[in-house]
């Protein structure tokens, strides 16, 4: 069976089908299921907010009691239907994407891990900027501000295939609110588990979820990913990630152009996470109002109008959507150029705005009318970064370089060295306060995440940008540079700073940051 | 001045021979990149022609006006923004590369 002829049917079949492919809710049923609750975490399962049994589900939701979050995970094989054929997946807990976690600032996350995948093949490179040992896991807290160290956000840990291991994550109590998400961060198999749907949104609750009008409306929470199958079954090279065109099927919360309904003048809280592994995903939804609330979890200053929403790979954006004429309404990537590569558009899903007393929606259900007028709260800890506090300034150069021997002969660099596990790129001191110039010699843009610390994006290829925005991972566009400022506050250990196109992480683009006490 | 220009066009033409005393061709337009310039293809085009939007077209500059803009990328008199970019291309050029990629680049049709 060929891989054209499974894309050929399943996509055929898609297309066929009224009401899109509602490929997961196969598995699950779609009646929606009371919470059940554990000794401390409780479960509500993938549901639509609207209670609509072919509207997009949310993912299914663990919550903290009592503040601790004690859950069992685990990476193992996942069978799917994906719009190309049906597959097996490495996946978090047999779901595309993972769970939601949503947590209090305070809470201790104990995340029981499994790493249930099977050994791997023998014959596995050891230099380790070629991808190797794609049944090797950790997990990462993409955006917390928590110990890098020990059981807590350590991403040097190898788990390995029947391995269990016990996080423990201790999330401050000024911890700012905000979506974040997890996924793997082992360097070799991260771009090959990511690319695969391992991933999944954590919320920390506070800020913009208190604001009147925010709360008064419905929340959804879109996980944009764009899975990629082996050729022929479990996926074992890097090769059909490698190429920045691959042809990949977008999927929002593991469906393939779904239906997102919005009632008659309703306005909805989307939390969108881009947890792909490669393409950059800029949206707009054509007649529809979309406002910009807040990016990476941060809050903007205030609700903001935008024609098109910019994700780079690694990036959450919080927006307000506005239902207007009933109708239907598409949710589209444009045609664009990452760099030199011109990417085609995509058909991500389906917007119909519904009438206002639609039948199917259950009484009682939140109805937000508001946009909210004014500023917007901000996190408290994440104060402006002066001229006067810096302590140091930094270049950081981003690179690529053909070396014979590598994965398709290629090595990307940080500081014109490919990443070393043993060697410290950079050192600081706790509470120290820096500015940092990243310059990219490429003509790819590069999106950067730097763990435990935020950062203030001060200018991009020398404009200053007016709402010096808190963010954790921050597009390099090619040939441009990015200024931002970060405190490196609480937590003394060792962590990284990559690429969060991830085959660029896995063949050198990373660096170790060390903050000594 | 006047001399300074033509000091730097004779270093030019030198070095530009000498580059090209391993190319196949004497016509400048098919004479390959020197291999220190081999990066600048990446962003400036194969024949100095970008494909990216903010790059800009260098193909058949004037050498005089290139050469002077890559000192002042060298110098730091050129700095900020995308500068930084080219100031970290030409680091480590010597000013008889500069010239022979001002040369190169110029001859471009
Ligand atoms: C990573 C992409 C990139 C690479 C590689 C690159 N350049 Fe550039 N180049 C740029 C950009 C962007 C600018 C505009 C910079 C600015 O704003 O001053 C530029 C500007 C220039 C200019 C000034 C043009 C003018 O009209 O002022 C020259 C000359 C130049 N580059 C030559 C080179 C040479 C020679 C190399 C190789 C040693 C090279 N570039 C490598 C991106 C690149
Ligand atoms: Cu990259």
């Amino acid at each position: 069976m060929t891989k054209i002829k499974r894309r050929t049917f399943l996509k055929g079949a898609a297309a066929l089908s009224a009401s899109g492919a509602l490929l997961h809710h196969f598995t699950s049923s779609t009646a929606v299921q009371a919470q059940s609750s554990g000794p401390a975490g409780s479960t509500l399962p993938a549901r639509s907010p609207l209670g609509i049994s072919d509207d997009l589900f949310n993912p299914t939701e663990y919550s903290s009691i009592d503040g601790r979050l004690v859950k069992t995970m685990w990476m193992g094989f996942n069978k799917v239907i994906l719009p190309s054929g049906p597959t097996i997946l490495r996946n978090f807990n047999d779901s595309l994407p993972g769970p939601t976690l949503r947590i209090n600032a305070g809470d201790t996350l104990e995340l029981a891990f499994e790493n249930r995948l099977p050994e791997n093949r023998p014959d596995q490179p050891t230099e380790v900027n070629i991808p190797n040992h794609f049944n090797t896991t950790n997990l990462h807290y993409h955006g917390f501000h928590v110990s890098p160290k020990g059981n807590s956000d350590n991403v040097y840990l190898n788990i390995e295939p029947g391995d269990k291991f016990n996080y423990v994550v201790q999330v401050p109590k000024d911890h700012p609110a905000g979506s974040y998400w997890y996924h793997p961060h082992r360097h070799g198999s991260v771009s090959a588990q990511v690319a695969q749907g391992a991933a999944g949104m954590a919320i920390i609750k506070g800020a913009l979820d208190d604001v009147p009008a925010i709360k008064e409306a419905v929340e959804r929470v879109l996980v944009i990913q764009a899975p990629i199958p082996g050729v022929d079954g479990i996926l074992d090279s890097e090769d059909p990630i490698w190429p920045l065109d691959a042809e990949r099927d977008f999927l929002v919360n593991g469906e393939y152009k779904p239906r997102i309904y919005i009632r008659e003048g309703e306005v909805q809280r989307w939390r969108i996470l881009h947890a792909g592994d490669a393409q950059f995903f800029p949206f707009k939804i054509d007649g529809l109002e979309i406002y910009e609330i807040g990016r990476d979890g941060n809050p903007l200053p205030e609700a903001r109008l935008v024609e098109e929403v910019h994700l780079s790979p690694g990036n959450r954006v919080d927006v307000l959507v506005k239902g207007a004429t009933p109708g239907a309404y598409l949710l589209r990537r444009p045609f664009f150029d990452q760099g030199k590569q011109s990417l085609p558009p995509v058909h991500l899903a389906n917007i119909y705005v519904i009438p206002a007393n639609d039948s199917r929606v259950p009484p009682g259900t939140p109805f937000g009318r508001e946009i909210p007028k004014g500023p917007l709260p901000d996190n408290p800890i994440l104060v402006d970064i002066t001229d006067a506090e810096i302590t140091h300034r930094r270049k950081i150069v981003l690179g690529v370089e053909d070396v014979k021997g590598y994965f398709h002969d290629t090595l990307f660099t940080i500081n014109d060295e490919p990443f070393d596990p043993k060697r410290d790129d950079v050192v600081s001191k706790l509470g120290s306060v820096e500015e940092w110039t990243l310059i990219n010699t490429t003509p790819f843009p590069h999106p950067i995440h730097i763990h435990v610390n935020p950062f203030q994006v001060m200018s991009v290829n020398g404009v200053a940008d007016p709402d010096k925005p808190w963010m954790d991972t921050i597009a390099v566009p090619a040939a441009g540079t990015v200024v931002f400022r970060t405190r490196f506050l609480d937590f003394d250990g060792r962590y990284v700073m990559h690429c969060h196109i991830l085959p660029h992480e896995d063949t050198g683009m990373m660096i170790n940051v060390n903050i000594e006490p | 001045m006047m001399k300074q220009f033509n000091l730097s066009l004779a270093t030019g033409m030198l070095a530009a021979v000498l580059v090209s005393s391993a190319a196949v061709a004497d016509d400048p337009q098919n004479t390959p990149i020197p291999a220190f310039g081999s990066q600048c293809l990446s962003c400036h085009g194969e024949d100095g022609r970008p494909e990216l939007a903010d790059v800009p077209i260098i193909a058949g500059q004037q050498p005089i006006y290139l050469a002077n803009a890559l000192r002042h990328y060298k110098s730091g008199e050129r700095t900020n923004g995308q500068a930084l970019v080219m100031q970290e291309m030409v680091k480590n050029l010597s000013d008889e590369q500069i010239v022979a990629l001002a040369q190169w680049f110029g001859a471009q049709q």
